[in-house]
């Protein structure tokens, strides 16, 4: 392979932002972010293990790393707090969450971290028997006390479990659900280790009854049994009547990051520059583009990157230049217009003339969710808005350029 | 609004640059041709690398979950996304964790099921980002004057001249950089393309 391909190809693959959070912590391409949700997070479990928190945020914001910095950087120097970190969605199908899911998956999770070696006999046997219990919560058992009256034969009534529909009561089974947990992680832990779960994965909930029924069932019973959680929400649950939902957590919002000021590009330049370093492709025009079209938004930053370099392969070149850049963010929003409607493009048109945006609707969420619009938080904490900057000259009404509107 | 157009012989090149990583590529077909075109970019792809792609036929979000999270090294072409609905693909996006292929992955779609991916899957589509084709026979519509324009480009790049490349093609020495492939194809002699194993 020529050392151009092979540089290239390093380029490219320094830049995924499809890549796993662990990778890009192991790469050490981790630039701690201005004001970390993960350091505040962090500072609040350790007063208060048994809190709980909700991040929320756009897609590619970097929500799930600053969930995993939250365990692997910050709780795993606290000596008395223990982290376990879930991806849900591997485990259950988030559109049939039940109440007793999240639970029966934690003991799961804190069974698989039971070590025998130097426990007596007796305690042993209760590890086995709460893990034993947690697992048939979550994957089904057979119960004999059916209701018949006269028990004469083996067992036959199937009950499926919790990480799908059950039919019994469940709010009475969390209560037993709870107590076991409180049990397990004595068992495991100690009794002067706190337990905080970290769940990724919640923010691709596309309707927020089933995260309202985790936060009211399982959120409080893991509270009430002693454990924090920190959660990785939908960015829905904080507009509109839904935010009711998140009234039960402290709230934490992973804004994109405001180009309007100096650390923030600064913040994004370390990024590139430690993703960039080996390979050296990126001239400095085309990184100051890269990031005003990335619109501060973390995965759009690294995408944008990669198809310049792409394109400055493709043609020919030995380094990525600002044309190449421009070329990758046409690209890049012609993809985000795919799909939008005449009454949405008239609104982003309007929020690029200067019109505030806010969410009063469906199709507006819609845009938020995403990325056509962009949120931001101002110094004072407040969110303000912006079209994203590859949408921005694509939506220049035709009239005014003169040209085609099928350009 | 129009996307950015590739014929099958430039989306090749595309896959096998980006190939290695995993790493999402969208390409939109004709309405029905999705099939056809998939097979064609597979065939294309071999003819660059030298080695096949895989192309799995995914009409339900369980398929597709089901080959893109099965792991494997080769380049994956993905078609009869055409049948996904919206929920479907809002399935595939909150079910995004268990993608677990580490290498391309090329979806082929009409018009119609980009607009949903688009709108029900917006991780996913984060995840191609700009990374997104309009199939159009681009070579057919190139003029000649257009050709001799990018086969002087390239000879200027190598250094090489047409008789000395497509010896090399003959030989099996060509490197492997896609723009030799391209050479060809503009030569039409597409028909030589066998590359040279990578150093």
């Amino acid at each position: 392979m020529s050392s151009r391909r092979q540089r290239f190809r390093a380029f490219i693959a320094a830049f995924n932002g499809a890549g796993a959070p662990a990778n890009a912590l192991a790469a050490e391409w981790y630039v701690e972010p201005l004001d970390p949700v993960a350091e505040r997070v962090a500072r609040h479990l350790e007063l208060q293990p048994a809190s709980a928190h909700l991040i929320t945020g756009h897609v590619g914001t970097g929500k799930s790393t600053q969930l995993l910095v939250i365990g692997h950087d910050k709780l795993s120097r606290v000596p008395d707090v223990k982290y376990l970190l879930m991806d849900l969605s591997a485990h259950q199908d988030l559109n049939h969450l039940k109440p007793g899911s999240l639970m029966a998956l934690t003991g799961l999770l804190i069974g698989e971290q039971f070590e025998e070696a130097g426990r007596d006999a007796e305690e042993s046997e209760r590890a086995k028997e709460l893990i034993a219990a947690f697992r048939s919560w979550a994957h089904g058992y057979i119960d004999p006390y059916s209701g018949v009256p006269y028990y004469d034969g083996p067992p036959e009534d199937w009950v499926p479990g919790v990480v799908r529909p059950p039919p019994q009561d469940l709010d009475e089974d969390l209560r037993i659900y709870r107590d076991t947990l409180i049990q397990l992680c004595q068992l495991v832990y100690g009794p002067d280790t706190s337990v905080v779960l970290l769940v990724d994965s919640l923010d691709r909930m596309s309707s927020t009854g089933g995260f309202e029924t985790l936060l009211t069932q399982d959120v409080e019973a893991l509270l009430s049994a002693g454990l924090g959680v920190v959660l990785i929400g939908p960015l829905r649950a904080t507009y509109g009547v839904e935010r009711t939902v998140t009234d039960r957590l402290e709230l934490y919002r992973q804004p994109a990051i405001a180009l309007t000021e100096e650390r923030g590009r600064e913040f994004l330049r370390e990024i590139v520059k430690r993703r960039d370093e080996p390979t050296e492709l990126l001239s400095p025009e085309a990184l100051k583009l890269v990031i005003e079209y990335s619109g501060g938004v973390l995965r759009d930053l690294l995408k944008l990157a990669q198809k310049a370099g792409e394109e400055a392969y493709v043609a020919g070149f030995d380094q990525i230049g600002a044309n190449h850049v421009e070329v990758a963010a046409d690209a890049f929003g012609r993809g985000l217009m795919v799909g939008l409607d005449a009454d949405a493009v008239a609104k982003l048109r309007a929020v690029v003339a200067g019109q505030r945006f806010v969410v009063v609707s469906e199709n507006d969420l819609a845009l938020l969710l995403t990325r056509r619009i962009l949120e931001y938080q101002d110094a004072s904490g407040l969110p303000h808005h912006a079209v994203h900057p590859t949408l921005q000259n694509l939506l220049i009404p035709p009239e005014s350029t003169g040209e085609s509107a099928d350009a | 609004m129009n996307l950015p157009t590739l014929d099958t012989a430039d989306m090749a090149l595309r896959v096998a640059v980006r190939q290695g990583a995993r790493e999402w590529l969208l390409w939109q077909t004709p309405d029905g041709k999705a099939e056809e075109f998939a097979q064609d970019l597979v065939s294309a792809f071999a003819e660059i690398e030298g080695k096949p792609a895989c192309h799995v036929h995914a009409a339900s979000a369980a398929e597709f979950i089901e080959a893109v999270g099965r792991p494997g090294d080769d380049v994956l072409v993905v078609s009869g996304v055409s049948a996904l609905n919206d929920e479907a693909w809002a399935i595939i996006d909150r079910m995004r964790s268990r993608l677990h292929r580490q290498q391309c992955v090329v979806l082929v779609a009409d018009e119609a099921s980009v607009a949903r991916l688009a709108a029900y899957a917006p991780n996913l589509a984060s995840f191609i980002g700009g990374s997104i084709w309009r199939w159009h026979d681009d070579t057919q519509s190139l003029t000649t004057d257009d050709k001799q324009r990018r086969l002087e480009g390239l000879r200027a790049w190598s250094g090489f001249t047409d008789d000395e490349v497509m010896a090399l093609a003959r030989s099996g020495e060509l490197p492997g950089d896609p723009e030799y492939a391209e050479w060809l194809v503009l030569l039409d002699r597409g028909g030589y393309l066998t590359v040279k194993g990578d150093e």
